[in-house]
């Protein structure tokens, strides 16, 4: 079996992996660019798919089942983002004799419109957040929806958008006054009166159920993440299990996401989001039909692997899983090449030294090594720390730990942001919803300036000027302990 | 050998002397007995008196280096004390005219406006090069009579930044 990765970067790494171990022999595929990035080396063929821009090669189908077809593979494996949650991609695999390892494309479809998933859902007895679908036509029907689901509820302007036009209402008396100022600014910002009502999930947090199906109906779920601490809506450090998960909650949440995956007729690796308020009450939001990013904290606690897994029952196998337990819990941070300090800017350019944490319990799916010169073209993870330990609490320590011994020179990263993370009191108590990180980004980016240190690492910096100024001056007699060691390691190489 | 650290904003003198094993370096007021191996092309395990090790990656572009400890970056300019006399001759000889970056980096402020009259040592323009800001004076008293770049804008190495007009 020959399995064409149609992705780049760690996931690209990691699926890599997950072949070998199966024995299959893997094609890479890249953009100019991204002629030796690491998926590139590390595959056993490597097929060409255009210039720079995602759209002109990871997201090109007809480029993509060309090389896969010119390579002889049997298989092709989206990896997450470009084509992974495309429908069109999985029927041209399908047309053309490839296995897609993912879903079927009809349960892409299903889910990847919010409007027919939901409906999907609510028919399926899925809680979603409640909320009116249609615009209401008087403030009775307000008050009703404000009576059924409890305050606080946000009512907002069908048309609006961009935070004008909706308000939050936690007291009744306010219910009517509300109502009457949006719909009011709903005619002055968008030309239409026309208002619904949501409830109000109060600081939330987002928890997601790991599934997992094969193509006979079986599927089951593989326990939850706890997704919670984002910025600009994308994740940044993800656990599992969630510190505010216990076994009656995780088989709530597990046969709902089971409930949920099964109305769409799901197999392959898919990820059921849900929004968790401070009650315990949780709501679908969408499902992501694909191997989630954040996949090896679920790997690293239930003890399996998911994309082998997936690669298994694309090939028609049934599930083999049995008595599967969770052990232990296990953090991950996402290593993107972004300067904290200054609001994390993208920071592209010449990796000059990199060297990865090891040791018991640490993880690193990485994408980059040193002297790889990350492109300004794609998305700036570098790579993924996972760390997995007996308890959260060992396993932040461990996290710290290998902080530490995580360096990447050449570029910024966000190593330093979790460093800060991983020591602030708020986090060892798992106290965090969804704007945590927004309220303390400040906290969390104070850049640091070496404290105590300054003084030292003026006189290493003055001892290497030093250095540098005796060997430009004496070329030939130069006695730098340097060039004394250089010459032996030469001639060691020479013996 | 004598040197001039620069790092934030501050000259500080510096003498490095070689031991038998390891060096003595003197920064500011603070002596140091230390060691410095290396450990591949970037890593050094700098090592204090009382056996503290830090290990340290070194990056140097031209006379300002980049020492990365582990959790933190200090940027520093290190010149011995005759080139810096002659840059700064330099500056003198070429008192007035162009004012241009020495390196590469972002304009962080403009202190001076068109028509504005400036002492020598005044300061023009703060660029900020290598997460460090240096303030750009004046060589001369003067006259501006040009002002080429505004806040936020990143120049080249050479750009030309403040035009002065000699009195």
């Amino acid at each position: 079996m020959k399995v064409l990765i149609a992705n780049r970067g760690e996931i690209a790494v990691r699926v890599i992996r997950a072949c070998r171990e199966l024995g299959y022999s893997t094609v890479a595929v890249y953009s100019e660019p991204d002629r030796a990035a690491l998926h590139v080396l590390y595959a056993d063929q490597a097929m060409p798919i255009g210039p720079a821009p995602s759209r002109e090669s990871y997201l090109r189908i007809d480029r993509i089942i060309d090389a896969a077809k010119k390579a002889g593979a049997d298989a092709i494996h989206p990896g997450y983002g470009f084509l992974a949650e495309n429908a069109s991609f999985a029927r041209a695999c399908i047309d053309e004799g490839l296995i897609f390892v993912g879903p079927s494309a009809e349960s892409i479809d299903a889910m990847g419109s919010k409007t027919e998933s939901r409906q999907r859902m609510q028919a399926a007895g899925v809680p979603v957040v409640p909320g009116l679908t249609e615009p209401v036509r008087s403030f009775d029907e307000i008050a009703a929806f404000a009576r059924n689901v409890g305050l606080p509820i946000m009512i907002k302007a069908s048309a609006g958008g961009g935070g004008k036009g909706l308000r939050f209402v936690e007291r009744e008396d306010d219910l009517h006054p509300a109502f009457e100022r949006v719909t009011s600014e709903a005619q002055s910002f968008f030309g239409d009166s026309a208002v619904y009502a949501e409830k109000f999930i109060a600081s939330p947090r987002h928890i997601e159920v790991q599934v997992l199906g094969d193509q006979h109906g079986n599927l089951l779920h593989i326990g939850e993440r706890e997704c919670t601490l984002q910025r600009r809506h994308q994740k940044v450090v993800e656990e599992c299990p969630s510190p505010i998960v216990d076994e009656a909650l995780r088989q709530k949440l597990g046969d709902m996401a089971v409930r949920a995956a099964k109305a769409v007729n799901y197999y392959s690796t898919g990820t059921i989001e849900c929004l968790m308020g401070p009650d315990r009450q949780f709501y679908f939001l969408e499902m992501n039909t694909r191997l989630q990013v954040e996949h090896p904290v679920t790997e690293m606690v239930w003890g399996i692997d998911l994309v082998k897994e997936q690669l298994r029952v694309a090939r028609g196998e049934k599930l083999a899983l049995r008595d599967i337990k969770p052990s232990g819990h296990a953090i991950e941070c996402r290593i993107y090449a972004e300067d904290p300090s200054r609001n994390f800017a993208p920071s592209p350019g010449l990796i000059r030294y990199l060297n990865l944490p090891q040791g018991p319990g640490v993880r690193n799916d990485n994408g980059v090594y040193s002297g790889y010169i990350v492109p300004v073209f794609y998305d700036p993870m570098l790579s993924k720390l996972i760390c997995h330990a007996p308890t959260r609490a060992d396993a932040i320590a461990r996290m710290r730990r290998a902080l530490i011994e995580y360096r990447v020179e050449g570029i910024e990263t966000t190593i330093p942001f979790f460093t800060a993370l991983m020591s602030h009191p708020d986090f060892a108590a798992a106290k965090f919803d969804t704007g945590f990180l927004d309220r303390n980004l400040a906290e969390l980016t104070k850049e640091r300036s070496g404290d105590g240190r300054v003084d030292a690492a003026i006189a290493a910096a003055a001892i290497l000027a030093f250095e540098e100024s005796q060997q430009v001056r004496l070329p030939e007699n130069g006695d730098s302990p340097w060039k004394h060691a250089g010459r032996a390691e030469a001639l060691k190489v020479r013996l | 050998m004598k040197f001039i650290a620069r790092h934030a904003g501050e000259e500080i003198p510096i003498e490095v002397e070689r031991l038998a094993s390891g060096y003595r370096v003197r920064v500011g007021e603070r002596w140091f007995i230390v060691d410095l191996a290396e450990a591949g092309r970037f890593l050094r395990s700098f090592r204090l008196e009382d056996g503290t090790q830090l290990a340290l990656i070194h990056h140097r572009d031209g006379t300002m280096h980049e020492i990365s400890l582990a959790d933190s970056t200090v940027h520093v300019d290190i010149t011995d004390p005759l080139s810096l006399k002659r840059k700064r001759i330099e500056d003198e000889m070429g008192a007035g005219g162009a004012i241009r970056a020495l390196m590469p980096g972002r304009i962080v402020r403009v202190m001076v406006h068109k028509g504005d009259a400036v002492r020598k040592g005044a300061g023009l323009v703060v660029l900020e090069a290598m997460k460090m800001e240096n303030e750009i004076q004046a060589p001369t008293e003067g006259i501006v009579d040009e002002v080429f770049v505004e806040a936020g804008q990143t120049v080249e190495s050479g750009a030309e930044l403040v035009h002065i007009a000699p009195l």
